[in-house]
């Protein structure tokens, strides 16, 4: 009884001393004393988690792939029909496109450049409730800045909210605290898209303006470069006492599928 | 002295593993290895994973340095009431303490991020994404706890667990 007495005292003191620390931990954290140790602890430990993800993805690959093979064959089956109209649709594009450009030169007006961009592999995902975050293997000696844009091809994933010397962290959008202010693309309606426990939502839309199932939502916001592609409109709630119109999007990328990343760091 | 050592290396070991598992949606080695060896009666393990474990962890995904390994705190505070109580002396007792911490561990987790980065926000989606989340790492916790101890602990003597 006596053992068993102490050994229950003994626990309690070990676990309030780790609160405790743990406590002062969080404080000095958020006087941002240990950023020095997140820049040196890069060098020792980014190969380790990268090749611990790469593991994982390919475990967690396989196993999915057993699992979902009858899906898999219906989807390959749809996306091969989808491809095909977009090859004609690409070459119908690369026409306009081709005319576009010929036009501008007429009026003399200068052809936009393209994006400086810098490629990233992600090291983990934070994602605890609604703030998510990735950490990404570029900071300070890759030329990022806080701000910098973080994109898959035309897609936004988020925002670089942290740099340290060989690593930042990126704010996604699918964090509640990412407030971007988007355009529905077939409609021009325009909203706030921010991140939720729903996923992402766009809010303060007119009433009076058009937003349908399927449209495709992008950026229009003075920070970020205009156009990136945020998602597909899946649900417009139906409230006709609201004042303002509310959407539900699916975004353009899955976490789990991505590799590599592009920091935008001029456009 | 050697199990102290022991702990820290496992500790190092699981911080590493855990942020793998980041990419699997949900899962958190921290939490659940805590868990798994505070119910074996391991706490020095228990205890070093936590601090030491969580906070590597936190360093590597640059955020919230301290928040994993409090939470864990919470729930294994909980979890040594419980045995206080002596309600987690039979096996079942243990499976829904295990399942239990974890819920609170889990909730610990996120209302320490909401109050670090945003101010409290509770609705009905927070506490399903709660249980969705604390019924991923049970499962993984009870598997765990039930594997080590058949494969580590011989039952009929006081034998520690050889990790």
């Amino acid at each position: 009884m006596g053992d068993k007495s102490d050994n229950l005292k003994n626990n309690i003191l070990r676990l309030v001393s780790g609160g405790v620390i743990c406590l002062l931990l969080i404080l000095i954290n958020g006087m941002g004393w240990l950023n020095p140790l997140y820049s040196w602890a890069d060098y020792i430990l980014e190969p380790v988690q990268y090749w611990s993800g790469e593991f994982s993805k390919t475990v967690e690959n396989s196993l999915s792939t057993v699992v979902e093979i009858g899906t898999l064959r219906k989807r390959n089956n749809e996306l091969l029909v989808e491809n095909a109209k977009l090859k004609a649709e690409i070459s119908k594009n690369n026409e306009c496109e081709t005319e576009n450009e010929s036009l501008k030169k007429q009026l003399e007006v200068e052809v936009s450049r393209g994006w400086d961009l810098k490629k990233a592999r992600i090291l983990g995902i934070d994602r605890n409730g609604t703030s998510e975050h990735v950490v990404i293997d570029v900071g300070n000696e890759d030329d990022i800045e806080n701000g910098d844009v973080v994109v898959i091809g035309n897609i936004l994933l988020g925002e670089i909210r942290d740099v340290y010397d060989t690593s930042s962290r990126v704010r996604l959008i699918s964090n509640q605290n990412s407030n971007i202010i988007a355009l529905d693309q077939e409609t021009r309606a325009k909203g706030l898209v921010h991140g939720s426990l729903d996923g992402l939502v766009m809010e303060e839309i007119l009433e009076n303006e058009n937003i349908n199932v399927g449209d495709t939502v992008i950026t229009w916001q003075d920070e970020i470069p205009e156009g990136l592609v945020i998602g597909e409109i899946r649900e417009v709630e139906d409230n006709p006492t609201a004042s303002t119109q509310t959407a539900y999007i699916d975004p353009g990328f899955s976490l789990e599928d991505l590799d590599f990343v592009f920091v935008i760091t001029d456009y | 002295m050697k199990n102290i050592i022991k702990s820290i290396l496992i500790a190092i070991g699981v911080a590493v593993v855990a942020l793998s598992l980041t990419f699997i949606n949900s899962l958190n080695l921290i939490w659940i290895l805590a868990i798994v060896m505070f119910a074996l009666d391991q706490e020095v393990s228990a205890f070093f994973i936590s601090v030491l474990g969580g906070f590597i962890f936190d360093v590597m995904l640059k955020g919230d340095v301290g928040s994993t390994g409090l939470a864990v705190i919470v729930g294994l505070l909980l979890f040594t009431l419980s045995k206080s109580l002596r309600l987690s002396e039979k096996t079942i007792a243990k499976v829904i303490n295990i399942v239990v911490v974890n819920i609170v561990v889990v909730t610990s987790s996120l209302l320490i991020k909401q109050l670090l980065d945003a101010g409290l926000n509770l609705n009905l989606d927070v506490l399903v994404n709660i249980l969705k989340t604390s019924l991923a790492n049970s499962l993984l916790s009870v598997a765990l706890f039930f594997i080590i101890r058949n494969l580590f602990i011989d039952q009929n003597s006081d034998k520690t667990v050889k990790v």
